[in-house]
């Protein structure tokens, strides 16, 4: 049985997101890592970390952990939420 | 243009340079009649076989035409960094399981009403096996170069999913 959930701040403000991301800025200060070697790195392509970096595209939790892991930093470092 | 795009872009030139082709044969004099079923099953067929050899063709020249212009555009004759860019660009992953599902639901989609609208027109207008046999042919190609126009624009443009995805930079 679903129950609703109690004291949800901002549930009504779900609607629009967007989600940033650092990973250029983080591949800089790993030594400028290349985009091809953070693909091998979490097992993706390299088009796919183009489209995660240039904001295309919305990648999956566990690519956005091993993404963060990579870079040994917490997710939230990597990719933030922001309401419009 | 990513590499995937581009060998969708080129599958989707090369199919409707045979689909021309195959129109002007379906055309011409050398057509079989229109109520001989079983002689318009054979340049299906043909053209079918050789959609298939064309494609996987067109896909080799593609990679090689690839692998040749990362050596360019890297500046670098070491094999290995070729191969390993080649590589990464060709794996398949969630992206393109996504993008594929995406486009070939759309397609699948096309297909259907497709073939409900020339079993409509089998119905309800006086069309002979062979016209709807070509109908559903054509049905099918269109479904196929909407699956990769599809396929294309979400490559190009992203794909999102329901959020909104930004770069900081």
């Amino acid at each position: 049985m679903k129950k609703a959930i109690k004291g949800c701040v901002g549930c009504e403000m779900m609607n629009n997101i967007v989600i940033t991301n650092n990973i250029r800025k983080l591949r800089f200060f790993a030594d400028e890592m290349t985009q091809l070697e953070l693909a091998e790195r979490t097992g993706s392509s390299r088009s796919t970390i183009i489209a995660v970096e240039a904001g295309k595209y919305t990648p999956s939790l566990e690519l956005a952990f091993k993404i963060s892991l990579v870079f040994r930093v917490p997710i939230g470092d990597v990719f933030e939420c922001k309401n419009e | 243009m990513m590499l995937k795009s581009k060998r969708t872009a080129v599958g989707i030139t090369v199919a409707v340079v045979l689909m021309i082709g195959y129109i002007i044969y379906a055309m011409g004099d050398a057509a079989p009649a229109a109520d001989d079923l079983k002689g318009w099953a054979i340049p299906i067929l043909v053209f079918i076989g050789i959609s298939v050899i064309a494609q996987m063709i067109a896909q080799i020249v593609v990679h090689v035409t690839f692998a040749v212009s990362v050596a360019v555009k890297e500046e670098t004759k070491d094999e290995k960094i070729i191969e390993r860019i080649i590589e990464s660009e060709m794996a398949e992953d969630e992206m393109d399981e996504n993008i594929t599902l995406r486009s070939s639901h759309i397609g699948y989609g096309c297909a259907g009403v497709g073939f409900v609208l020339s079993l409509a027109a089998l119905a309800f207008f006086d069309i002979t096996a062979a016209l709807f046999l070509n109908i559903l042919l054509v049905t099918f190609f269109v479904a196929m170069m909407i699956d990769g126009a599809v396929s294309i624009y979400l490559y190009e443009k992203g794909d999102k999913g329901l959020c909104r995805m930004r770069n900081d930079e």
